[in-house]
């Protein structure tokens, strides 16, 4: 037995964003930087570490948005066509620093080399379609991947039993479209909690739940080893909570590791800094300047200004990433002694969760960090050992009864970020919606023909197959609810970040959800209104409406 | 069941009610006693709908910055010498084949073919042919023009918790409530006024405010209890009754439970328990609960003596706040914290009562009440500067970290915990 356990968890999350009906959309660009930076590389450094023999093991939450997200022919296509643009211009600036700023020139090589390598693995070795290849690697036994809410919905301000009961019931059947397996845990959106979200995971077959740290510190009865041992709650759903030493190390932006003057500077970025001209035909048709993902800077120091910004060194900052995870490791063993000591031999588990995205897109050594971290823990000591919280469940180490509390893993521990003065707007509309769609669900349960009218005789669409009208209106209602629903929304308006945008998207799922109540309840179908709703929001192509049945 | 807060709102019918009415699947008479004190604060129906917005694609930040990857070359200030590139995803790469066409490409850059020829890129110029003629199309406008409609008239009641210490409520009730009234009791409405009511299921009390129709409200709560909300009419001496209810919601606890397991194996003393919140990095909590010790009801009796010593009075009520909260308040109080600071960290009850004594709060006051009835030694405390901003998009909490003198237990037990007097977590 090692002194400790240590587990990885990535939550990879993003919310559904595809806008067919524009040739190109800005908040597209989310999905194609993550590709890019963090999917990508990720997924390359763990088939790389397994084939090495490394070993790599960690829990992964890849949720049903980005899955969807991943496997859209549109998107996938629209990714290749960013990709080769930014290599294009990566190669104007491999040829321009060289002469014009060689001390920016290294930087622009490793540009060209990571990008070919990316446009490669995602043609060639990955066929397009990442999902396959965090599905090989779970197969392979280097990643458990859990699900998370249908589309990140937080359960604790969804008003129905219905509601909730589908965000984790059309996670666990998207899951199993995607992996072909059983989901063993999920990624409660958030971490959101409330007592009771037990008994719809354990009716949905999982096993286990991540939560916050106080959900079980806080929780009755005063659990014997803190945090670092999971909990069970009465009705057997294991429940693993955030250690905070490790979230700190990595994640505070004061003592994080990310904020080392020789990383990355994020702000700095090429789409800013070179004269429109030279960049137009890498923006959008729009032309406005905007992140491309080109960054020569470092960050200097905490109060260096933009303009003061450093050349950024690939090699020192690599070797930066090899020390952090080093020491990373070091922190590691002495906590292990230190929880060994307090539980009286029992080995205790540390439970580490991290935004996926913040390895790559933020925190641009991030995957290198990784890299190194596990390479490390494989050939460099034996005394921690890494494992998923389905590895724990699978020990048969005996795990306490308790009952946790409701927290969040946000600002201040509970809900504050998604219900307050500037997004609380938004809730009597969902509800509304949530109530609406168990109500519609159940009259058209009693009705066994199709809503009549035109609706039965315009049915001609075969976009969705053999069915009727009515069952296409309750899938596309069910659709919009859940995209209504994302956690995201209420998000990005409380942070102040893509305020319009989120709350139209909102809004129109709102309004998307009304026009296809409306024609289910006149019976009057339009049918071209109906496709078109159906070809944007194209989420969850398998789902069933009567899920919301009570 | 004590109920407060509540007065008549102008304009209100004085007749008596004579009869118990019900106005829809909802509603039910509920009959309360007479409130014991008034005060007015009429609520406004804040339920706000944002204006509608236009479509634009949101602006990524704009850095004024020099762009000197684009200037003239620097002089070589920088003690790093150039070095060949070397990253994790470069170096690992290697088992990625890059063909040489793509190699030659790379060192061939700047012309506009470069993507579609020399790279033999698959590009995909199609994806701009297969759009929908968005332009002319009744239906992309049909949903390009977004816009929230009003909510239909229905009775709504719903109570959110955004934290232990705070609930959102908003309502709306379908059928002008004056009419139902009226329906009832014709003209004869006496003093009724129509209010929203919560109520603490645990400690049996209320909180009544005038309402109108439709609206929000936000509530100052106590944590590790239960609520409910409702819309009503009430007059002073005649029969409460109901119109809408909302569901109940159940605070959490903002500390430890008192209650350690009851099975042996898990089973766990005050002390070992402290010392478990420690290395979790809660050290506050871990304070308190090592000073509490193991009888949770003998430190409670001792909390309130202490308190009621430190504003000199015994004539509050004590029993509907926590213990925890009120040790909470005297060692951040002893620590030089002044009330206002401690006003959002504190139940709404205890911060009344350290108001309603404010010329008693001071720290020597605070700490010789603590040290004379808990196992304490006296320390300075100084507040350090917190440490909450992250990367990337979570706003996930971190504890937030003081500095501290270590205080020390007089029992001489074997753990004595740091006291960090708003650390531990950033949950208040």
């Amino acid at each position: 037995m090692p002194l400790g356990y240590f587990s990885l968890i990535l939550h990879a999350h993003l919310p559904f964003v595809r806008h067919p009906e524009y040739p190109e959309f800005l908040e597209e660009d989310w999905l194609y930087e993550a590709i890019t930076e963090v999917y990508l590389p990720l997924i390359f450094i763990f088939q790389t570490l397994h084939e090495s023999g490394a070993k790599p093991r960690l829990a992964m939450n890849v949720s049903p948005p980005l899955c969807e997200m991943l496997a859209d022919p549109l998107l996938q296509q629209r990714y290749t066509h960013h990709l080769e643009n930014l290599i294009e211009l990566a190669v104007k600036e491999e040829f321009r620093t060289r002469s014009e700023s060689p001390e920016f020139h290294d930087v622009a090589k490793m540009y060209v080399e990571n990008l070919i390598s990316s446009l490669n693995l995602w043609n060639d070795r990955y066929k397009r379609n990442l999902v396959n290849a965090f599905k090989e690697l779970q197969d392979e036994g280097v990643i458990e991947i859990i699900t998370c809410c249908a589309t990140h919905g937080f359960l604790p301000l969804i008003s129905t039993l219905e509601s909730r009961r589908a965000q984790v019931e059309i996670a666990v059947t998207n899951y199993k479209k995607h992996f072909g397996r059983q989901p063993r845990g999920i990624w409660l959106a958030e971490c959101a909690y409330e007592p009771g979200i037990e008994d719809l995971l354990k009716t949905a077959g999982i096993e286990y739940f991540i939560s916050d740290t106080h959900a079980i510190l806080y929780g009755d009865p005063r659990p014997r080893y803190g945090v670092h041992a999971p909990v069970v709650t009465p009705n057997g759903t294991a429940v693993f909570a955030r250690d905070v030493e490790t979230s700190q190390q990595v994640w505070s932006a004061e003592i994080g590791y990310p904020g080392n003057d020789l990383y990355r500077e994020f702000y700095r970025d090429i789409g800013w800094d070179a004269p429109l001209d030279y960049l137009k035909p890498h923006l959008h048709a729009d032309g406005e300047r905007r992140h491309l993902g080109l960054k020569y800077h470092r960050i200097t120091g905490r109060d260096v200004p933009q303009n003061r910004k450093e050349p950024y060194i690939p090699a020192m900052a690599r070797d930066k990433a090899a020390e952090n995870a080093a020491h990373f490791i070091g922190e590691r063993i002495k906590q292990a002694h230190k929880l060994r000591e307090t539980f009286e031999g029992h080995p205790p588990l540390v439970i580490s969760p991290y935004d996926a995205e913040l390895y790559g897109h933020w925190w641009f050594e991030g995957p290198q960090f990784i890299d190194f971290f596990f390479k490390k823990i494989h050939f460099d000591q034996n005394e921690i050992e890494c494992i998923t919280p389905g590895d724990f469940l699978d020990s048969g180490l005996p795990i306490q009864v308790q009952k946790p509390t409701a927290s969040s893993w946000g600002e201040n521990g509970y809900y504050k970020v998604w219900i307050n003065e500037g997004n609380s707007w938004m809730y009597p509309y969902q509800h509304d919606a949530e109530r609406r769609m168990t109500e519609l669900c159940l009259t058209a349960g009693c009705q066994p023909a199709s809503v009549g009218g035109k609706a039965s005789q315009k049915n001609e669409d075969t976009q969705a197959g053999s069915l009727r009208s009515d069952e296409r209106i309750l899938n596309q209602l069910a659709r919009e609810l859940l995209l209504a629903q994302s956690s995201d929304w209420a998000f990005q308006i409380y942070q102040g970040t893509t305020v319009q945008y989120s709350s139209r998207r909102f809004q129109s799922h709102i309004q998307r959800f009304n026009m296809l109540a409306n024609m289910l309840e006149t019976g009057d179908v339009d049918h071209e209104l109906l496709s078109e709703i159906e070809n944007r929001d194209n989420i969850f192509a398998e789902i069933d409406y009567r899920v919301y049945r009570n | 069941m004590e109920t407060k807060v509540v007065k008549k709102k102008a304009g209100a019918a004085k007749e008596t009610a004579k009869s118990a009415i019900s106005v829809d699947p909802f509603a039910e008479i509920v009959e309360t006693s007479a409130p014991a004190k008034r005060s007015v604060k009429v609520i406004k129906a804040e339920a706000k709908v944002p204006a509608k917005r236009v479509v634009t694609k949101a602006a990524a930040p704009v850095i004024a910055i020099a762009a000197d990857a684009f200037a003239e070359p620097v002089s070589e200030t920088s003690a790093v010498k150039k070095r060949a590139v070397k990253t994790a995803t470069a170096s690992t790469s290697k088992a990625v084949a890059v063909s040489e066409t793509t190699k030659k490409a790379a060192k061939k850059p700047a012309k506009k073919t470069v993507r579609s020829k020399k790279l033999d890129l698959d590009v995909t110029p199609d994806i701009a042919a297969t759009e929908p003629n968005v332009e002319v199309s009744a239906v992309f406008k049909a949903l390009a023009d977004v816009s929230l409609p009003d909510l239909e008239k229905e009775n709504r009641a719903r109570l959110l918790m955004q934290t232990p210490t705070r609930l959102y409520f908003y309502w709306s009730v379908r059928q002008n409530p004056w009419q139902q009234l009226k329906s009832v009791f014709g003209d004869d409405l006496g003093s009724y006024t129509l209010v929203l009511k919560l109520t603490d299921l645990k400690r049996g009390t209320e909180e009544i405010q005038p309402c109108e129709a439709e609206g929000n409200w936000w509530f100052a709560v106590e944590p590790d209890s239960e609520y409910q909300a409702e819309i009503g009419f009430y007059a002073v001496n005649r029969p409460y009754f109901r119109i809408i209810y909302s569901n109940t919601i159940q605070t959490p606890r903002r500390s430890p439970s008192p209650r350690p397991a009851s099975d042996a194996k898990w089973t766990v003393s005050a002390n070992k328990f402290a010392e478990v919140l420690d290395v979790a990095g809660f050290s506050r909590d871990a304070f308190d609960v090592a000073m509490a010790g193991d009888d949770v009801h003998a430190a409670e009796n001792t909390t309130q003596i202490a308190f009621s010593q430190f504003i000199g009075s015994k004539e509050h009520n004590l029993n509907a706040i926590s213990a925890e909260d009120i040790r909470y308040a005297m060692l951040a109080l002893a620590s030089g914290f002044t009330l206002e600071e401690l006003r959002t960290r504190v139940s709404s009850a205890l911060c009344a009562i350290l108001q309603a004594n404010v010329e008693k709060l001071n720290a020597a006051n605070a700490l010789a009440a603590l040290s004379e009835y808990f196992d304490i030694d006296e320390a300075e405390w100084t507040e350090e500067e917190f440490g909450s901003a992250v990367y990337g998009a979570s706003l996930v909490h971190f504890p937030k970290t003081l500095k501290t003198k270590n205080i020390s237990s007089k029992s001489g037990a074997t753990f004595a915990p740091r006291y960090n007097p708003v650390s531990s977590h950033s949950l208040r």
